[in-house]
């Protein structure tokens, strides 16, 4: 016989703040995020593919240099190149990677509006509406994440210059990019009216956006373990359980940073949207 | 048969300051059925386990035929205990299941001493004799139990093969073939339909008949404890609320949730005044004086009762409907009615109808219940003035008579009377 | 919706080589359309079985027809028939608004079409805020509700009910009577409620079939049923006391 609660289910028992919301989808589509991880593993692979090819590549040249096959210098100016070629493949699986991500945010987005999931019918449509956007974003990512790669210092100053780009590019391309991604989801806008509202949502909840910023920086914190097996496990891991709950908890916020500042006066009817027990 | 007598018996679990079972004092007859009932988690199982053994006593005793069994294993406490999961072993027959018991108990037989007394141990235990039963004598024990339950037919099939009905019947005779001194049963007839727990039910009191022995059951069920119980104990979180026949209980419900949690439909109760008359007390009720019963009043006289709110309460089948209103009469507004067999019941709004607070619901859910009423009226005979008032949703005029007043205080919902 | 017309219903169930049992022995009765019509009979009457003929589930001699139309040699499917039963037969792992739409995916229903008639129902039935959870967070009246919720979404003509409130409690069965009634009225489908609960069923009832012995023994107005002297009905009435 199926399991029966002692009295009724009722508004007062359903979540009340995004908080609540967030682990109330969680418990209760356990299975949903598991699939949504399967789906970000499978479009993560190239990029895991490459990476593992140029961590190859790289254990190749230290064995040779070591062994003293390469000179230091030929063994430098084969890393770079490999660095180079790879940043340049690491554009076209950010891309891949971003048209998979446009179909689970847009699975996420029906779970925490609480509105009917149709799994792979919500995942085609937020590819056909949305991908075209990641696509480009990702493609933006990729560019500046490439430059960066070849950019090479020649003195203290443009040692600390780049130094300074980097941690910009982290600390301001990055969330500005997490925005877009939410607001893309949300609202019917034109890729630059995008960018522009997200610039000025960042700078607006800057104190409380820098966590998730920090939180985001965990993929790229996973691809420095040293121990290779430990970190393809991580990966694969970080795809499957962690990375689901980190767009969740991402939407979820961004949601809330739309109702102060948008949906307000703009959007009243989607306000406190997914928040059922309010 | 055995008395079995629970004495301040306490249970707490770990770290929790409140105790699952508080309290609880008990003298159970030989022979008598007893039924433990209340809501979910007010400690009728708990209680229960622990006269089988099967939960430490925090505090307290409880004696089996004057023996106090707090120390003593379940195996040692000549009792048999029925679960609502049956819990027959499924890779044996019925019959081997039945038996198992009587293999695993042997026969007990105390050692006397020359004058033919029994003689006991350190402990004051009986120092006894074991031997197996003999495969005859089993076979005659089985076969006697399987009879008494009208499972001879089933004997040589295996759980799997049979109802939810015939497997609890099985689980009964596992029981019985023990001669137990106490039968306990833990909700036994849950998991079965609503037909089948009738039918089962049935069969219980008829058990009963053939195996007089002291009977401990537990249910969630009113209707069940109603039926069953020669005397019923109605717990509420871990304390109990009223220990009574079934009689008293219905007739003269200790408190709010006694009055409400036996008889279906609940109880109404309404928001009335207590005042002072000449004659005594009277209550009043939506400006309506409503005379007590001489019994009610010598009581409230002798507690010597101020004038206060209380709480009324009316069973919906003592309402009366009447033609018309007049200075005797309350006024309700129908809401819905349904015919029930050869009864109508009547939801209606009362304006000072109210519900207690029941701790299984919620705010909002408690909310929508207050100010409604239900009345109970034979169908036959009904004045078609008030079967035409009751069709369209109009009034209906009603009064009762002080028998059936119920008095509660409002404060700790005890009765006054 | 449909009036139902039963003329001459046999069923024959084969216990053994030398056994059989007449489950259904003739029946004729006609059921009224967007009606709740009640079956009452004792145990090993037919009431299921003659559920189980109108849905299609099992073999008969005799005619069934919808609006004088035989469905004789339709199939299940495709009779437009929702069964409602005690187990409500709830999908545990997926949420209410899952269970719900779960028909109308399987027939291949547009999203916004899906969407917009579980939000009906559930607005409807008071199971707007239970359309989140899994079935093990709502009350037992709250399953029933979801069970008749995934019956009528698909605006079926006939809805047959199997003793579905046999595991309610009595204040639970009121209010879940209420939503029954309410629904059906709203859809406007010919029901057919098999119960053994008498009183219930003369509450619920716009007309009352008393079943015996694979007949109607006596139909009509629940209260004229009720109080008739048919053996079979006083026979029932007597269980009730």
């Amino acid at each position: 016989m199926l399991k029966q609660n002692s009295h009724d289910f009722q508004k007062s028992d359903l979540p009340k703040n995004r908080r609540e919301v967030f682990f109330d989808c969680v418990k209760l589509r356990f299975l949903s995020f598991l699939g949504l991880g399967a789906v970000i593993a499978i479009f993560m692979l190239p990029l895991i593919a490459i990476t593992f090819l140029k961590d190859s590549f790289d254990a190749n040249i230290y064995i040779q240099a070591s062994g003293g096959a390469m000179t230091e210098e030929q063994a430098s100016a084969a890393a770079q190149s490999g660095n180079f070629i790879f940043n340049a493949a690491a554009v076209a699986c950010y891309a891949l990677l971003a048209v998979g991500l446009a179909g689970v945010i847009r699975v996420i987005r029906q779970i925490i509006w609480a509105e009917g999931v149709f799994f792979r019918q919500d995942f085609f449509d937020g590819v056909r509406l949305n991908g075209g956007q990641y696509v480009v974003l990702a493609f933006f990512s990729g560019l500046i994440a490439l430059l960066l790669s070849v950019a090479a210092p020649v003195d203290r100053t443009t040692a600390v210059l780049l130094a300074a780009v980097r941690f910009s590019a982290v600390l301001v391309f990055a969330p500005i990019t997490l925005f877009c991604a939410a607001q893309t989801a949300v609202y019917k806008n034109g890729l630059i009216k995008t960018v522009k509202n997200s610039a000025v949502l960042y700078l607006k909840s800057l104190p409380t956006t820098l966590p998730f910023v920090v939180v985001f920086c965990l993929p790229y914190l996973i691809t420095l373990i040293p121990v290779l097996i430990v970190k393809y496990v991580a990966l694969i891991v970080f795809c499957l359980l962690v990375a689901p709950l980190m767009l969740t908890a991402w939407l979820l916020y961004a949601c809330y940073i739309f109702d102060k500042f948008i949906n307000k006066e703009n959007f009243p009817e989607l306000m406190d949207k997914g928040i059922l027990g309010k | 048969m055995a008395n079995v007598s629970l004495k301040g018996v306490y249970k707490y679990y770990d770290k929790n300051p409140k105790p699952a079972v508080s309290d609880f004092n008990l003298e159970i007859q030989d022979g008598e059925f007893i039924v433990f009932v209340g809501p979910s988690g007010c400690g009728k199982s708990t209680t229960l386990r622990m006269v089988a053994g099967l939960e430490e006593i925090s505090e307290g005793e409880i004696a089996i035929e004057g023996k106090v069994v707090n120390d003593i294993e379940p195996k040692d406490r000549d009792i048999a205990m029925v679960f609502q999961n049956y819990a027959l072993y499924p890779h044996m027959t019925v019959y081997d299941n039945i038996a198992f018991s009587l293999k695993m108990k042997g026969l007990e037989t105390p050692v006397l001493d020359e004058q033919g007394n029994p003689i006991f141990d350190k402990k004051g235990r009986p120092v006894v004799k074991k031997r197996r039963y003999t495969k005859q004598e089993i076979d005659e024990k089985v076969q006697e139990a399987a009879r008494t339950l009208e499972i001879t037919e089933y004997l040589k099939r295996k759980p799997k093969a049979l109802s939810g009905g015939q497997r609890q019947r099985v689980a009964i005779g596992r029981a019985i073939v023990r001669k137990p001194k106490v039968f306990l049963m833990d909700e036994p007839l849950s998991n079965l339909d609503a037909k089948l727990r009738n039918q089962m039910r049935a069969e219980i009191i008829e058990l009963r008949k053939k195996v007089q022995t002291t009977f401990i059951y537990v249910t969630h069920d009113q209707v069940e404890a109603m039926t069953l119980g020669d005397r019923i104990v109605i717990m509420k979180e871990g304390v109990i609320q009223q220990i009574g026949t079934p009689t008293e209980v219905f007739n003269s419900p200790a408190n709010l949730f006694v009055a409400c949690f036996i008889g279906a439909p609940q109880m109404n109760l309404f928001k009335a005044k207590l005042v002072k008359t000449e004659k005594g007390y009277a209550a009043m009720l939506d400006g309506v004086k409503l005379e007590l019963s001489a019994a009610v009043n010598e009581k409230l006289k002798a507690q010597n009762a101020e004038e206060r709110e209380i709480i009324l309460g009316v069973r919906p089948e003592h309402i009366n409907l009447e033609k018309s209103p007049s200075d005797k009469t309350l006024t309700a507004k129908v809401d819905i009615s349904e015919m029930m067999g050869s009864e109508l019941h009547v939801h209606a709004e009362f304006e000072h109808a109210i519900k207690i607070k029941d701790d299984n619901k919620k705010d909002d859910e408690s909310e929508k219940d207050q100010k409604k009423m239900i009345v109970r009226t034979p169908l036959l005979g009904l004045p078609e003035t008030i079967a035409e008032s009751i069709r369209t949703g109009g009034e209906i005029y009603f009064t009762f008579s002080p028998e059936v007043m119920h008095l509660f205080d409002f404060e700790t919902g005890n009765s006054l009377t | 919706m449909p009036t139902i017309t039963v003329k001459d219903l046999t069923v024959t169930f084969i216990e053994n080589k030398t056994q059989t049992t007449l489950a259904l022995n003739g029946l004729d009765a006609e059921f009224l359309s967007e009606k709740i019509n009640c079956v009452i009979g004792a145990s090993g009457s037919g009431k299921t079985t003659l559920l189980k003929c109108v849905a299609g589930l099992c073999n008969y001699d005799g005619e069934i027809a919808f609006d004088g139309a035989s469905v004789d040699r339709l199939a299940p499917k495709d009779r437009g028939v929702a069964l409602v039963s005690q187990e409500f037969a709830l999908y545990p792992h997926m949420t209410v608004f899952d269970n719900i739409a779960f028909p109308l995916k399987v027939a291949g229903c547009p999203r916004a079409e899906i969407i917009g008639r579980v939000n009906e129902i559930a607005d409807i039935l008071d199971l707007k805020y239970c359309l989140t959870r899994k079935p093990r967070h709502l009350s037992g009246g709250q399953q029933q509700r979801v069970a008749l919720a995934r019956a009528l979404v698909k605006r079926p003509s006939v809805c047959l009910f199997d003793e579905p409130m046999s595991n309610l409690d009595a204040q639970m069965r009121f209010n879940e009577r209420r939503f029954l009634r309410d629904s059906i009225k709203k859809y406007g489908c010919t029901a057919i409620y098999v119960t053994h609960d008498i009183p219930e069923a003369t509450a619920l009832a716009d007309k009352l079939f008393v079943l015996d012995n694979g007949k109607v023994a006596v139909c009509g107005a629940p209260q004229d049923v009720f109080t008739s002297d048919n053996p079979a009905m006083a026979a029932l009435r007597g269980e009730i006391k």
